[in-house]
């Protein structure tokens, strides 16, 4: 089984499980709210895939997802955690850029190998001081991605936040959101 | 064991959806609610994909963070699903 660097026991912390615990995330009002920034990210970068992830222990979920309709991704609603590519913003809290997945540590990904992904570029999304998911664009071919493009995904991942903190039962004192870029 | 070709992706089982929630809950809990779970199904055991994603529906009910791992559970169940489907 694929697994370029990730190890999940940090995405099993109880702390985090906690903030993930307290979003309504299968709320179809929070979910169309962030398809919509997966999707003007996506157009900003001019690449064709957006997405805004919660990464639980063993799987992400696309919470908010532009340019995957029709594929197996948009029926699972994510995909295992060891294919994930934003998992590795969550566990550095770090962007997570790979200009050319070919030459990459993913290049023996499924989602490299069988769907096509050839350049990511993702950003944690944080939720009361934990990293809950990543906000990315997606290519299929190899990218070269500007200082300006990860400033666009910072500012989606801010507003993502915010999202995912009016649909959280956090206590109002600890749902502050923070964007790092 | 039963592996989608090109992904290497192993079939959703009872034990591995006893081992995720026990990662989180302890293995004898994880072990009492997936039984609960399958009984609340008719089930003795989780047999099929389709057995391991309805019972993780079960298990979301219960909310918190069993909610979190089940849902995660239930992506892995229905990737499988989904993977089969499109590569079969």
């Amino acid at each position: 089984m694929f697994a370029a660097s990730i190890r999940p026991d940090p995405l099993a912390t109880i702390e985090r499980m906690r903030v993930l615990a307290s979003i309504d995330f299968d709320n179809p009002v929070l979910r169309e709210a962030l398809d919509r920034i997966a999707a003007r990210s996506a157009e900003r970068a001019g690449l064709p895939i957006g997405l805004v992830t919660l990464v639980f222990n063993t799987a992400q979920m696309t919470a908010g997802s532009a340019g995957i309709s029709g594929t197996w991704i948009t029926v699972a609603e994510g995909t295992p955690v060891e294919w994930s590519f934003c998992a590795n913003a969550v566990v550095t809290g770090e962007p997570y850029v790979i200009s050319d997945t070919a030459d990459s540590e993913q290049a023996g990904n499924p989602l490299v190998t069988q769907d096509g992904i050839g350049s990511y570029a993702g950003v944690p999304v944080i939720l009361a001081g934990q990293v809950v998911g990543a906000h990315c664009v997606i290519g299929t071919s190899a990218h070269q991605f500007t200082a300006e493009q990860l400033d666009e995904l910072w500012v989606g991942a801010q507003q993502a936040a915010i999202l995912l903190k009016e649909f959280s039962d956090l206590p109002s004192a600890d749902a502050s959101v923070v964007a790092t870029g | 064991m039963s592996t989608i070709s090109g992904y290497d992706y192993e079939v959703p089982t009872e034990a591995k959806l006893v081992a995720a929630l026990g990662a989180a809950a302890g293995s004898d809990i994880a072990r009492a609610l997936v039984s609960l779970a399958a009984r609340k199904l008719n089930k003795g055991h989780l047999r099929t994909p389709d057995d391991v994603i309805r019972a993780t529906e079960v298990l979301m009910e219960l909310g918190d963070q069993l909610r979190v791992t089940a849902r995660s559970e239930k992506i892995r169940a229905v990737t499988y699903r989904a993977l089969r489907a499109t590569v079969d």
